[in-house]
């Protein structure tokens, strides 16, 4: 799913949860930053990052 | 978009070098990104796992922290994960076990539970312990945070990664390290 830059996280949980699909994003108040932006530069700790790896890692292509 | 101004494609085969220098390091510094594509994965059902307590005594807080610390390994093994909120006078779990049973889950975190009613007789007030299945990470992350709830916090950020050896062998000492840390701390 292609996200573009101020798309917050909890629009893109509803897309993705709409679409029987989970996105590996951020666990913080409405949703963390940016779902296309500081989020993933820092790295991308998820909730479900144990077992889908950090948002920069197998999660972005 | 680069500081030339030129848009690029950045990835695994356009750019790697800049993809990689993107990917966690750098920040902004790099360039501005305007999309990201994302991998999704299926649908799996969890269990979400939370715990409450407060106490105005350091040293049962402490004790519990050091159980928590020191059963780490086995719930990263068991496939648990989340965040954990220390506070001065206070401790909450928000953790879930990924595509693993209520009863399953039970099972894993019982001890802990009756570890810390245990402290009853220390002072700490046990408000919240409970496990609760749910069909979809969506449904475990919507209730506790609203659409209009309002992003970010006031907090310090630091990564520090512990090794399992040290968690199994000095669960006291990373407990003690945490609290000396003011004003509480998430992880």
């Amino acid at each position: 799913m292609t996200l573009g830059a101020g798309v917050q996280f909890w629009e893109a949980y509803e897309t993705t949860q709409a679409q029987g699909r989970v996105l590996v994003g951020g666990d913080a108040p409405g949703g963390s930053v940016g779902a296309a932006g500081g989020w993933l530069l820092g790295g991308g700790h998820s909730p479900i990052s144990p077992f889908y790896g950090l948002g920069m890692g197998p999660n972005i292509v | 978009m680069d500081s030339s101004g030129s848009y690029l494609t950045v990835n695994s085969h356009s750019h790697p070098d800049l993809f990689w220098a993107l990917r966690g390091g750098g920040g902004g510094t790099y360039g501005i990104v305007t999309s990201v594509t994302y991998r999704t994965y299926p649908i799996v059902p969890l269990t979400g796992i939370f715990l409450t307590a407060n106490t105005k005594s350091n040293n049962t807080l402490r004790m519990l922290l050091s159980e928590f610390v020191r059963i780490q390994p086995s719930l990263s093994d068991a496939n648990f994960s989340g965040q954990a909120v220390l506070s001065p006078n206070s401790f909450e779990l928000f953790y879930l076990a990924h595509n693993v049973t209520q009863t399953e889950a039970n099972k894993t975190i019982d001890p802990f539970f009756e570890f810390a009613k245990n402290l009853t007789s220390e002072g700490l007030n046990v408000s919240l312990a409970l496990t609760v299945p749910f069909p979809s990470i969506y449904e475990w992350f919507t209730p506790r945070y609203p659409a209009t709830a309002l992003g970010g916090d006031n907090s310090e950020l630091a990564s520090r990664l512990i090794s399992r050896n040290t968690i199994e062998h000095n669960s006291q000492g990373i407990a003690d390290a945490i609290m000396s840390i003011d004003g509480g701390v998430i992880w």
